[in-house]
């Protein structure tokens, strides 16, 4: 049987709270807001609701929810607040902290009984319903990732390239959320097109070998040949997605395939998008391949060292990037050198296993 | 319950029914609480604050009375706890003063009944 904590400073008001459900939960009690806080740090999982009092010495019911707010399991634990109605602003302050409901003084027996069932039971569902999504997200991830490495065994042999920009997306995604939070990207964006971003080049599948894995310069041809990756990923998607609304998720993989090759002056392709015609994240992730890419060994060119990279690409050498993703690449460089010192050290570390072998 | 005890309870405009009923028809609990709820240590501070004429301090003290009045269905004693609550919540003291006493005196009298019933 899980808990009910139930934080009042009367004793009085927590007994009669634990006849009326004594039936159907087990109690914690807490006489005010910072005894109950302990409580919910320590004893969290234990905790099915949470019935509050307002007014309440030291911590009030609206501190605790303050201070409760800033807690990874707020959104798993009901609130229900207690008041006696002496100030209706009061229950609209509850709500917008995030109450679950109200019970008014005096209680009703079967009223108080239903309503902490009812939400009980809700929250149970909603339980297990993130836990069914954290699983199917895990599976997406999964297929996401392998369909995006068959791509890459082919042309450079180790799927880590993907792995990569999927790392450089998310470090540029969470500088956007800092400095532009006009955009309104949330964790769940930012987990979403960060996923997405592996799959940009899945389009490729469909490039012959003897274009994809060519070593030398390409023909105007070939060259045009392999730009139809993007439109090509964009129909896989969308076969994926079977063209209908299935949600933000598909969307950023459509138009990341699609656009990534997109340039901020019109200069790319597939459909020569200006400005902000193209999609921020997506341009995010044009500027996390080109990075990626720069920094990593290419059939025809050795890789370039982070200070280059950045130079290139602030000169334009790779296209025109909006003044908001240099913005947001300037504020990811700590974090971009890093990665491109840790590859750095795995080359050094592969050539000394190499070594130790042939000795 | 005892029925002198009956009668005075609803002399008082308690409705005692009401509150057992709420506790799952545990009159034994009732009459506990109700005695916890006379013997309140904020019944003193709540005079100690109207005293002192500090409307923030009374209206804490008198708005927890008023939750477990009104859960335990004490009627007159509940409502004149509201209106005592609601007063001093808007920073109004006068005649907030008379109000206590009569509360005050409607709770001795409640003490007194469940004194004489041994309870």
């Amino acid at each position: 049987m899980r808990s009910a904590l139930i934080v009042d400073d009367k004793l009085l008001n927590r007994r009669v709270l634990m006849s009326i459900l004594k039936d159907e939960y087990s109690f914690i009690e807490a006489s005010d807001g910072s005894e109950a806080l302990d409580i919910v740090n320590n004893r969290a999982s234990e905790i099915c609701i949470i019935l509050l009092n307002i007014v309440m010495p030291g911590i009030d019911g609206f501190g605790f929810m303050r201070i409760f707010n800033e807690m990874d399991v707020h959104e798993d634990i009901p609130v229900v607040m207690i008041t006696g109605g002496t100030d209706d602003k009061w229950e609209t302050e509850g709500f917008k902290l995030g109450a679950a409901d109200y019970i008014h003084t005096p209680f009703r027996r079967d009223a108080v009984r239903s309503r902490v069932r009812n939400i009980v039971n809700l929250f149970e569902k909603q339980r297990e319903l993130k836990v069914q999504r954290d699983q199917m997200r895990g599976a997406n991830e999964r297929i996401t990732a392998v369909m995006a490495s068959l791509v890459e065994f082919r042309d450079l042999g180790t799927g880590m390239h993907v792995q990569r920009v999927r790392e450089i997306t998310r470090i540029m995604m969470e500088s956007l959320r800092k400095l532009y939070p006009m955009y309104g990207v949330t964790e769940e964006v930012v987990n979403e097109v960060t996923l997405a971003s592996i799959l940009h080049d899945i389009g490729k599948i469909a490039i012959p070998d003897s274009i994809l894995l060519k070593k030398g310069k390409l023909t105007h041809e070939e060259y045009e040949v392999i730009k139809t990756h993007t439109c090509i990923g964009a129909e896989i998607i969308d076969s994926i997605g079977n063209g209908g609304n299935v949600g933000d998720y598909f969307a950023y993989c459509r138009d990341i395939c699609l656009h990534h090759h997109e340039r901020y002056d019109g200069s790319g392709y597939p459909d020569g998008l200006k400005g902000e015609e193209n999609s921020i994240f997506t341009q995010l992730v044009s500027i996390a391949d080109v990075y990626e890419a720069l920094t990593d060994d290419r059939p025809y060119r050795g890789r370039l060292l982070h200070e280059d990279a950045v130079d290139m690409i602030r000169a334009g050498d790779c296209g025109a990037f909006s003044p908001i993703l240099m913005d947001c690449f300037d504020n990811a460089l700590p974090r971009l050198a890093q990665i491109s010192a840790e590859k750095q050290a795995e080359v050094f570390w592969d050539l000394h296993d190499v070594q130790d072998i042939q000795d | 319950m005892q029925a002198d005890l009956c009668w005075k309870l609803d002399e008082l405009g308690v409705d005692y029914r009401e509150g057992i009923d709420l506790l799952g028809d545990n009159e034994e609990l009732y009459i506990e609480l109700l005695n916890q709820f006379l013997g309140d240590e904020d019944f003193e501070r709540l005079r100690e604050a109207l005293r002192r004429g500090d409307a923030s301090e009374g209206f804490f003290r008198v708005h927890s009375l008023k939750g477990m009045a009104m859960n335990l269905s004490l009627g007159r004693i509940g409502d004149m706890l509201v209106k005592l609550t609601r007063q001093l919540y808007a920073g109004e003291t006068t005649g907030a003063q008379e109000l206590f006493d009569v509360i005050d005196q409607k709770c001795g009298e409640l003490r007194e009944a469940l004194k004489e019933a041994n309870l």
